[in-house]
């Protein structure tokens, strides 16, 4: 049964319309050929025919075929000959049409200089040869021709078929595929004075009478720089364009007597003219070629300079420290789509090992982006097909056109209600790792046929995924971090809490013991009690330490500020540091003002004094340790002096830290906690605490105390030297 | 020498604690009963002589300190008035020690020279 069917129906009309628009063309081209009765030539459209074949395709071969038929079968050659003859004719279009498209891969426009060499060589001189030859044969075999007259018959019917490829096929094809004229009044105008030196030129060249001596303009070569102009300026549309109307002005000087081109016969004058054209035409199209090819490098080498701009501001976000595995996920989403396009969708591995959730979606158009967030983004998805693939065998996948029948990118329902309102075309998906786990899938989805994924596009997406994957890998490294301290801060205020409660019963046997014996002559026993209560004491000393640790790292150090004269509280530390120091054969001496009154937490500052003493009788070697306070600028400051062994510059630097001390861990005891406790109560309080310390003569503890502060103010301990 | 015939009643969860308190107040001549957390404190009071004073612990269980308090403070009026010092290792103790009718606060690891001071002071 045959249908009729509307694309049937447009070929018919095409071919029709193309049938009529040829026989027209040729015989009003004829007019020319009749003057000259040495060749029987018509003027069959050989360049319209060609741009009708790479516009509309080999459809139009028909009307082609029949509209050359026509045109020959009118003329004095036989029906046979005018059969070979129209079969050559149609055999040039299609030739040249598809050496274009097929060889230097033409697809519309004269975007690159191979286009415009495929015009030239294939097309114009190779397919017009196939065409003269075939043509001038059949005559000359015909007898419609004699054999001398054949050689200047091909001539002339190649040539003339060269020159209308050469100057309509271009300016066919760039003004009809023009899609609108706007551009920036400079341009306007300079192409407006483009139009006036050509026009000018022309008629100044064409027009004048035929005398020897021609002033400068009156050289036809002058319109090489006309062509050249426009060739630089305005691509190949402008080239295409100058030489047509250079032609046009030709044709007429030569069909009139006019121009530098009048020879003796026409036929001579027309090659003449013809061959200045062509060689104006070969040299103008070639240039606007090469400047299409330059401005496409330049193009790409920005778009090139852009991406890397982006692909390293990817870095520097990622390196900052984000933290968020969300946050990671939608800046990869956004930065995939920026850098590649058109939408990016993120599945990441779940509990279940069959399953997948989408985490993260975006896309360029922003209707599309919103729309597919709200019902795409936390969903799940099976995880087969491009997924397990990607996920088992951690390769990327490539593809480059999708096929409505393969698994789709996202297996679920709210996706394939997605793709039927914005089909995908193309799509590339990588595996989303960090050192450690496979995180999940990265997929970039195209939503137009006409720009498939290419391999360059795989490696960019390749490179974001691997960032990502850092960011993400130290995201976790961090949050396992911040546990970590958490636990362990924890666990040290268990731990001192835990050590408090046998402490408190151990210290009141002790002290009460002492009370029992207080009386008794024999000392041995009072004194073995004092020492174990000194040892209890110490213990007592550490197990807070422990507890201040935690509650300072906790953030909760909190000061209780009284009225305090700080003379006295250091008189009264120093007094239970009075066994000590004369354990360690090492005189206390307190010197300075005997009254500092200020507004302070007691018990902090009895621990920070505490701490401060008893380092000077760890560390002072025997030597006399001296105390000073006194006033400065309205601040309190209290020195502690020791003489003893010193700290070298490097733990300088570093020993108000946790856990840092300047000795050997064996040598003197203790968590190594003290002086941080100390800086950190001090800086609580406003204050500051430097030290200064020479190894092998004693170091100089400084702490700066305003008198009252309401705010904590966050200082830096240093070493001064 | 004895100086009351009405014991001291210690309340502490922790059998080292309540010892040590036991034997520093018996050098010093006083009495002692003890009880393991609140509700042994107060089966003591509602069936016993009443002490002079009460050490209380504050963190115990199944009873802790201020459950007791507020269980005994239901007593009558002359068991709701014995004397209860806070004894706390907590350095929330003095905040803590607002909010119940305690008449001293000590805290932990003990001054033994306080606790003998206080304990003289309430028990008569």
């Amino acid at each position: 049964m045959m249908t009729i069917d509307r694309k049937s129906l447009n070929i018919v009309a095409t071919n029709a319309m193309v049938l009529a628009l040829y026989v027209a063309l040729a015989k009003s081209g004829s007019v020319l050929s009749a003057t000259d009765t040495s060749a029987v030539l018509d003027g069959a459209p050989a360049g319209l025919a060609m741009a009708g074949i790479l516009l509309l395709g080999y459809r139009i071969v028909p009307g082609l075929g029949l509209g050359a038929l026509v045109v020959w079968a009118s003329t004095r050659a036989s029906t046979p000959v005018a059969l070979v003859i129209a079969a050559g004719d149609t055999l040039e279009a299609v030739l040249g049409g598809w050496a274009m498209r097929r060889l230097v891969g033409f697809d519309g426009a004269f975007g690159r200089l191979r286009h415009v060499g495929g015009l030239i060589v294939p097309a114009a001189m190779m397919s017009t040869l196939v065409c003269a030859t075939i043509g001038v044969a059949s005559l000359t075999l015909g007898g419609f021709i004699s054999a001398e007259q054949s050689w200047s018959a091909w001539q002339a019917w190649w040539v003339r078929d060269m020159l209308d490829v050469l100057v309509t096929v271009p300016v066919v094809v760039a003004w009809v595929s023009v899609r609108s004229l706007k551009c920036p009044a400079s341009r306007a105008l300079e192409a407006t004075l483009l139009g006036c030196v050509l026009l000018g030129e022309s008629a100044t060249i064409f027009l004048r009478a035929p005398v020897p001596h021609a002033h400068l303009f009156q050289h036809p070569y002058v319109l090489f720089l006309v062509f050249i102009w426009a060739a630089l300026r305005f691509d190949v549309r402008g080239a295409a364009t100058a030489t047509a109307v250079a032609f046009v002005f030709g044709l007429y000087s030569v069909a009139h007597g006019t121009g530098p081109f009048v020879r003796e016969s026409l036929a001579e004058g027309l090659l003449a003219l013809q061959t200045f054209i062509g060689c104006a035409a070969v040299t103008s199209l070639v240039v606007a070629g090469a400047m299409s090819d330059r401005a496409r490098a330049i193009r790409e080498a920005h778009d090139q300079a852009r991406k890397l701009q982006v692909l390293a501001a990817a870095s520097t976000s990622f390196a900052q420290a984000i933290h968020e595995t969300g946050t990671i996920l939608r800046e990869l989403a956004r930065l995939c789509t920026e850098v590649v396009g058109d939408s990016c969708v993120i599945q990441l591995a779940s509990d279940d090992p069959a399953e997948l959730t989408v985490a993260a979606f975006d896309s360029r158009n922003r209707a599309v982006g919103e729309a597919a967030e709200t019902f795409l983004v936390g969903q799940h998805a099976l995880r087969t097909g491009v997924t397990e693939r990607v996920l088992t065998t951690l390769s990327d996948v490539l593809i480059p056109v999708v096929d409505a029948q393969a698994a789709p990118v996202v297996s679920s329902r709210a996706f394939a209600e997605f793709t039927r309102q914005c089909p995908v075309y193309s799509a590339v998906a990588v595996p989303l790792e960090t050192a450690t786990e496979v995180f999940g899938v990265v997929a970039l989805l195209r939503h137009s046929a006409r720009k498939p994924y290419t391999d360059n596009e795989l490696t960019v997406l390749r490179d974001l995924a691997d960032r990502a994957g850092l960011a993400l890998y130290n995201a976790k490294l961090y949050d396992e971090l911040r546990a970590a301290v958490v636990v362990r801060d924890e666990f040290l205020a268990i731990a001192g809490h835990e050590l408090k409660t046998p402490l408190a019963a151990l210290l009141m046997q002790i002290q009460s013991l002492q009370r029992v014996v207080r009386n008794d002559p024999s000392p041995t026993v009072r004194d073995r009690l004092a020492k174990a209560a000194r040892s209890g004491l110490r213990m007592e000393r550490l197990t807070n330490q422990l507890l201040d640790v935690s509650r300072i790292a906790g953030g909760k150090l909190t000061l209780e500020p009284e009225r305090l004269e700080l003379g006295e509280l250091l008189r009264e530390v120093a007094a239970r540091f009075a066994d000590a120091s004369a354990a360690a054969h090492s005189p206390m001496a307190i010197k300075g003002e005997t009254e500092v009154n200020g507004y302070w937490d007691r018990m902090r500052l009895d621990e920070v004094i505490s701490n401060l003493l008893s380092n000077a009788m760890k560390y002072g070697q025997g030597k006399p340790v001296e105390i000073d306070l006194h006033t400065e600028n309205g601040d309190a400051v209290l020195q502690v002096t020791d003489h003893g062994i010193g700290i070298d510059e490097a733990h300088q630097r570093k020993m108000f830290q946790k856990f840092e001390r300047a000795v050997a861990v064996r040598e003197f005891g203790g968590f190594g906690l003290g002086l941080w406790i100390t800086r950190k109560i001090v800086e609580e309080s406003g204050g500051r605490i430097v030290v200064q310390s020479t190894p092998g003569q004693g170091s100089v503890f400084t702490v700066r105390l305003p008198r009252e502060h309401q705010h904590s103010t966050h200082g830096e301990p240093h070493a001064a030297n | 020498m004895p100086r009351t015939d009405r014991p001291v009643l210690v309340v502490d969860d922790d059998p080292d604690m309540r010892e040590a308190l036991k034997d520093t107040l018996a050098s010093e001549g006083y009495r002692t009963e003890l009880a393991g957390d609140g509700q042994e404190a107060l089966d003591y009071i509602r069936s016993k002589p009443m002490p002079s004073v009460i050490l209380l612990d504050w963190n115990m269980a199944p009873m802790s300190g201020p459950q007791f308090m507020v269980e005994l403070a239901k007593e009558r009026a002359t068991v709701a008035a014995i004397p209860v010092v806070l004894v706390t290792a907590d350095a929330k103790g003095a905040e803590k020690a607002q909010c119940h009718p305690f008449v001293a606060f000590l805290a932990k690891p003990l001054d033994l020279d306080a606790l003998l001071d206080i304990v003289a002071r309430y028990s008569v």
